[in-house]
């Protein structure tokens, strides 16, 4: 006897033709499944956990809601991960960042990690490169960390960002020379 | 640059051109993932978002009889307080164009008992210490012009035609 496959076994195209029919289940799965790196984009894109989360909200609201619209080309990873590209751009500006000052204001990790060297270690690389990222401009960001962090082919960059191939492949490189130039190496010495 | 580790792990290459340098880093500030407190509001933000629709999409409620009155009644007075604001801003501007010594007092309105029968089209209005009453029935009535066409006419006029032709 075949039993039907539990909602983990359905592919995304599966979820997907059941979301399209309001199925709750379908839908929830098809967010466990992208959340995390919906959440490592926008988080890459805006510098701030807040305002990522922000943005992984509304794009989530936009990716179901306008489901009747998506052709399924790409997958709904390429879907979702496009609109949350094309959110964090639209915001615009961003919110204040929330850092938590201890009382002689250094600032701490929100993280919940027990080594408190290694924590520290790992939020000044993060600042580093956010304040690197943050000198490259909107579209550029937006290009590399779609290339570095989701691993999307240059033409599904370039989708994304409705340009051509070349000019994806420029602006990585592009991105990855400011990068280098904008980063203080010697501070870094110790930590990379 | 994707790939699973931490600092301590690609630390241990001294060596690596700029390249490996920058990847490194890229994989050491990682952003941990949210809190499954944070997902679970998010999720039920956008659950909540996304179920409103459905709620939109139940047959609606059809009118009783004593809302269709009230909303018969509401668009009754929206027009009677059409037709006042009009004639308001005529008596402005009919008081801009000949400013004089009685500018300050209040106008005076002149009151006068008007029958008016059922189907009958009145324009009622008090021009100082006179009540004018145009009859309009015989160029409106059921076959005619729209009666609402024939008001604002009328009220066009009284206001100031010449107005309304400058450039």
């Amino acid at each position: 006897m075949i039993e039907a496959p539990t909602i983990e076994q359905l592919t995304d195209e599966d979820l997907v033709a059941r979301a399209r029919k309001r199925d709750p289940a379908a839908r929830e799965e098809l967010f466990q499944r992208h959340r995390d790196e919906a959440f490592r984009v926008a988080r890459r894109l805006l510098g701030d956990e807040q305002d990522a989360l922000d943005v992984v909200q509304d794009s989530l609201l936009k990716a179901f809601s306008r489901l009747e619209s998506f052709d399924g080309r790409g997958g709904f990873r390429f879907w979702l991960l496009r609109i949350v590209s094309n959110t964090a751009l639209d915001q615009g500006r961003r919110r204040k960042r929330r850092t938590i000052l201890s009382l002689d204001g250094e600032p701490v990790s929100e993280s919940a990690d027990d080594d408190p060297g290694r924590q520290m270690s790992r939020e000044d690389l993060r600042r580093a490169l956010d304040e690197a990222l943050e000198e490259l401009s909107p579209r550029i960001r937006a290009t590399f960390v779609l290339f570095a962090e989701s691993g999307l082919s240059y033409k599904e960059i370039a989708e994304t960002q409705d340009v051509p191939i070349g000019t994806v492949m420029s602006r990585i490189n592009a991105a990855r020379r400011k990068l280098q130039a904008a980063l203080d190496w010697e501070k870094l010495k110790g930590l990379v | 640059m994707r790939g699973d580790d931490p600092i301590r792990e690609t630390t241990s290459d001294p060596e690596a051109g700029p390249s490996s340098r920058l990847d490194r880093l890229w994989e050491a500030t990682r952003p941990e993932p949210p809190s499954t407190s944070d997902w679970d509001r998010i999720w039920a933000t956008v659950s909540a978002e996304l179920d409103q629709p459905a709620e939109a999409d139940q047959p609606a409620i059809l009118p009783t009889p004593r809302r269709s009155w009230a909303a018969v009644g509401l668009i009754v007075v929206a027009q009677a307080a059409a037709v006042l604001l009009a004639l308001g801003l005529s008596w402005g501007r009919l008081d801009d164009a000949a400013p004089d010594e009685s500018a300050s007092a209040p106008p005076t309105l002149a009151t006068a008992a008007v029958r008016v029968e059922e189907g009958q089209l009145v324009l009622i209005r008090s021009d100082a210490d006179v009540v004018q009453i145009t009859d309009l029935t015989v160029d409106g009535g059921p076959d005619g012009v729209d009666a609402w066409y024939l008001v604002y006419n009328l009220l066009e006029s009284l206001a100031n035609p010449v107005v309304a032709m400058s450039e």
